[in-house]
């Protein structure tokens, strides 16, 4: 059973570079978002939580609602917000790479 | 979704639920709703609240620092103004508000009398009235006596004197104090005859014995007399202001009581539900039977036992420790009170002139859409903001201010022993703080609810004066603060008169600040015979005379101002007593020959006591100028004329009659005193009795510092090395303590006056500032049109000079209706006196005109053209 609850704010888990993960192959809205991590990551994101992260996204540019035809609001990865998401994962790549060799030579 | 869900939704800040509701919503009913989402929505809602607080907080503090003048000044304002109200506030809940450190305090109540019959003040407890009450009453749980003395100990290091409370066996336990280690005081330790005990104050035990638990059952030598301890007291012990570093058995001995002898206070614990009315009413039923249990002493009656009237007065034990006090800080609670009120007033018209800068903005804003609730928040919001800010500032003004006043005698009134800014003052200050940013918040929104936009918008682009509402207005508030500030002045000035008056009394001593105040005690156990602790007296007087510097020394029983009350009614030769009649009871001093030189008093006529009337026990006495007035119509009437305590006791030959001494302090009603030779023989019932304890004067100009009481210890010890001194301190200090409530009630009454009255009169100058600045171009057009500059100086004067007379007529009318709470601690200088009210109302008018002339005559500078360009 994956971890429900995505609270302390390390990379691997931050809810919002989850989120952009997400939209980086494609626009989706809150439910699909929370399917699509928990596919991918192995993580439950809650509501609040969710939201708490779309909302942060929104107000710093890195993710944009686009015209809804229902209640379900879609959104889109914007420019900065794909340069964001680089910067992360360049961030975590070598934590990733070298405590993977690490655990290896153990 | 579900119901729940949908409220739990409902908790997210309005305006995030104004963009992301819908969807929130559509997501929890795709991924349906248990409780762990539930718990996640909750969250999440509280950091969005938290993140959208945050976020308007500092939108608020960025409006604020656009404007750092204004901000400034409010804020100054405002953190003066709170944090005199949080030190007052302090000082009422550290002394009124908290309850007393003993369990259940709401049952424990002070036992006392008063006998009109007999004299006007009140009488404490006798050992007669203790048993009766302890005996026969129905509605106590227990009742004790307490009295607070000086002891000395010896056999440890340097003889010391520690201060010591004797009390009944009872006393304790009903305070639920409970010594340990060791035990408290059983009826065995309270009765006489038995082995002598003690107990030890916590922080005496902890300094003489390292707080060893193994001091319990060693001895100590207490006036020397070996005493075991038996216990030791709780650390935060302390009866009504008194921490004692020792407690004796008070030990009264039922089988010796007589009625008479009221000297001990009394204290008890009512029954659970038992009120101050029922408790009175069983102990007063007790009176009238006490003659029938105690034998009345010789050449009283029973007559005279009714002729005093006594009656019991219970009343809560808070009381006994607060007083007066209670009194004078809530007069300055209203004082500073006021002079928040003028602080509001005075930050309303800042933000009303603010508001009036903003106008377009805000017409703007409602014109775009923007919700007049969003717009009143905002404003609201600025003004709470700030208000809390100054609240925090005032906090930490009040904390040094409370560091200030440490300095200052009215902090060593035992009431303010435990006062200290603890967190319900915080509390209070903030909340305090909090309504008064609503209140002056309000002020330009009220004024905004009546705007029209469209008015708005077209007056501001004329650049006329604003509308005639917010003028009237701001017009009001310079009225009020200019009434309240002078309010404040009066009682400041009636203050400062009443001290200059306090100044000028002959208090019976002359430059307290030379006489330095030693106490002596010279025990029973180190020198028993009366006559030969006389003569130890005596000598220790003539080394003391012997040390440098001094100019003269002698003894007495009691200073002035000391608290020392020892009365016993008066006798005439001549004058014969009616049956059934009591003699007035008159305050009495034991004191050495050279007492009225070495203070300063002035005999008034015949001789001062000799140290033959001493030794040789000669039957005379002196009285004070207001005794012989009073029993004898005159000085010469009063020499020569015989005296004595009792019907039985030996005739005493008044020989001289001296200046008053206040002894109640410079504010009291003269005392009239009776002075005796410190030896006596025959004073009441046939024996020689000497004050053992006397307070040594000693007139030097010498600084009283650490080598004047180093030679004074040599003196002392060189006579007799068991002898303690204690209790040094300059009849100064003494005299300030005496008078340390006025001081301090004139102090803050003056600082609040002088706050209120400079910020009343900076109202003013930024009012009027203000009309100059908006009329501008009135005034250029005036001047165009050939006005002089006096002209326009004299347009903008006038206007100020019709406020400040308006400010000034309704302040008179509110001084002389306000002045009756001030009543009470005026001494010398009637309620209404002019020079007051005069000095007052001319302080404050000369400023603010002063302070309006400059924005007047910046107008009447102004260069036409530019004014009309502008």
């Amino acid at each position: 059973m994956p971890r429900y609850y995505a609270t302390r704010n390390t990379a691997m888990t931050d809810p919002t570079l989850l989120v952009l993960a997400s939209l980086a192959d494609g626009d989706k809205h809150g439910y699909a978002i929370m399917a699509d991590v928990r596919e991918f990551a192995g993580l439950s994101l809650g509501p609040g939580t969710l939201y708490g992260a779309i909302t942060r996204l929104e107000s710093r540019g890195f993710i944009k609602a686009l015209a809804a035809g229902d209640r379900r609001q879609p959104y889109r990865l914007t420019a900065a917000g794909k340069a964001h998401l680089q910067a992360q994962l360049e961030k975590l790549e070598p934590v990733v790479r070298v405590g993977t060799r690490r655990l290896r030579q153990a | 979704m579900k119901w729940w869900m949908a409220r739990l939704v409902r908790l997210y800040p309005r305006r995030w639920r104004e963009r992301y509701e819908a969807e929130l919503a559509a997501l929890i009913e795709d991924s349906g709703a248990d409780w762990r989402s539930a718990v996640d929505v909750v969250r999440g809602a509280t950091l969005m609240q938290l993140a959208y607080g945050a976020a308007t907080v500092r939108q608020h503090a960025r409006r604020l620092a656009a404007t750092p003048a204004f901000t400034l000044t409010a804020f100054v304002t405002l953190a003066v103004a709170l944090g005199a109200n949080a030190l007052i506030f302090t000082l009422i809940h550290g002394v009124l508000l908290t309850p007393l450190p003993f369990p259940e305090p709401d049952r424990l109540v002070g036992v006392s009398h008063v006998a009109p019959g007999l004299t006007t003040e009140p009488l404490p407890q006798a050992a007669f009235t203790y048993f009766t009450y302890r005996e026969e009453a129905s509605r106590l749980e227990d009742i004790g006596l307490w009295t607070s003395s000086p002891v000395s100990v010896s056999g440890r290091g340097e003889p010391e004197v520690l201060e010591a409370l004797a009390v009944t066996d009872g006393a304790l336990p009903l305070l639920g104090a409970v010594p340990a280690p060791g035990r408290g005081f059983t009826v065995e330790d309270d009765a006489p005859g038995s082995r002598d005990t003690v107990l030890l104050g916590h922080a005496y035990w902890r300094r003489a014995f390292g707080g060893d638990p193994a001091a319990v059952g060693t001895s100590l030598m207490v006036d020397g007399r070996s005493r075991e301890v038996i216990g030791v007291l709780p650390e935060r012990f302390q009866l009504l202001g008194h921490r004692p570093e020792l407690v004796l058995p008070l030990r009264l001995n039922r089988a010796e009581t007589a009625i008479g002898l009221f000297r001990y206070h009394g204290l008890a614990r009512l029954k659970p539900g038992v009120s101050l009315e029922a408790a009175a009413a069983d102990l007063a039923r007790l009176i009238p039977s006490m003659p029938a249990r105690f034998p009345i002493p010789p050449g009283f009656t029973r007559e005279m036992y009714d002729a005093f009237r006594l009656a019991v007065d219970v009343h809560p034990l808070q009381e006994e420790m607060t007083g007066d006090v209670s009194a004078m800080l809530w007069l300055l609670s209203g004082a500073v009170g006021l002079l928040l009120l003028v602080a509001c007033a005075n930050v309303a018209s800042l933000f009303l002139v603010r508001g009036e800068s903003r106008r377009q903005e805000i017409a703007v804003q409602l014109a775009l859409g923007a919700s007049p609730t969003r717009v009143v928040g905002q404003m609201l919001g600025e003004a709470v903001l700030l208000s809390t800010l100054a609240g925090a500032a005032g906090l930490g003004l009040a904390a040094l201010g409370l560091q200030t006043l440490r300095g200052f005698a009215v902090a060593r009134l035992a009431v303010f022993g435990g006062v200290a800014v603890s967190p319900a003052v915080g509390l209070f200050t903030l909340a305090l703080a909090a309504a008064c940013g609503l209140l002056f918040g309000l002020a330009p929104v009220l004024k905004w609810s009546r705007l029209h936009l469209a008015t708005a918008l077209k007056a501001q682009a004329r650049g006329s004066s604003g509308g005639r509402d917010g003028q009237r207005l701001r017009d009001g508030l310079v009225v009020a603060q200019i009434a309240v500030a002078l309010v404040l002045l009066v009682g400041a000035a009636l203050m400062v008169r009443t001290f200059a008056a306090i100044r000028d009394v002959r208090t019976g001593f002359e430059q307290p600040a030379q006489v330095l105040t030693v106490t002596l005690t010279i025990p029973e156990a180190v020198e028993r015979d009366p006559g030969t602790t006389a003569r130890v007296h005596d000598a220790m007087l003539r080394r003391l005379q012997g040390v440098s510097g001094v100019q003269a020394v002698a003894q007495t029983s009691a200073v002035p101002m000391g608290g020392a009350n020892r009365r016993d009614p008066i006798f005439i030769e001549g004058v014969p007593v009616a049956d059934g009649a009591m003699p007035p009871v008159r305050r009495m001093k034991w004191i050495s020959p050279g007492y009225f030189r070495t203070m300063g008093n002035r005999l008034v006529a015949g001789r001062d006591f000799t140290w033959s009337d001493v030794h040789d026990r000669r039957p005379v006495a002196i009285v004070s100028a207001r005794l012989a007035l009073e029993t004898f119509g005159g000085t010469p009437a009063a020499l020569g004329r015989r005296v004595r305590t009792s019907p039985t006791g030996a005739w005493r030959e008044i020989i001289g009659v001296v200046g008053d001494e206040l002894d109640d302090g410079p504010t009291r009603p003269v005392v009239p005193l009776v002075y005796w030779p410190f030896l006596q023989e025959n004073l009441a019932a046939g024996q020689v009795t000497v004050e053992r304890t006397l307070v040594y004067v000693l007139r030097t100009a010498r600084p009283h510092d650490g080598s004047l009481l180093r030679d004074v210890q040599t003196a002392v010890w060189s006579e007799s090395p068991t002898v303690p001194v204690a209790r040094v301190e300059s009849l100064q200090a003494v005299y300030d303590r005496a008078t340390a409530q006025g001081a301090f009630t004139l102090a803050i009454l003056v600082l609040a006056a002088g706050c209120t009255a400079l910020v009343g009169v900076v109202g003013l100058y930024g009012v009027v500032a203000y009309v100059v600045m908006q009329r501008r171009r009135e005034i250029g057009i005036r001047m165009a049109l050939g006005a002089g500059r006096d002209d326009v100086e004299r347009l903008f004067l006038r206007r100020a000079m019709r406020l400040v007379i308006g400010g000034l007529t309704i302040g008179l009318g509110g001084s002389t209706a306000a002045v009756r709470w001030l009543e009470g601690f005026l001494f010398g200088v009637a309620p209404l006196d002019p020079p007051a009210y005069l000095a007052a109302a001319v302080l404050l008018g000369g400023t603010a005109v002063a302070a309006s002339w400059l924005p007047a005559r910046a107008a009447s500078r102004l260069a036409p053209l530019s004014a009309l360009k502008q």
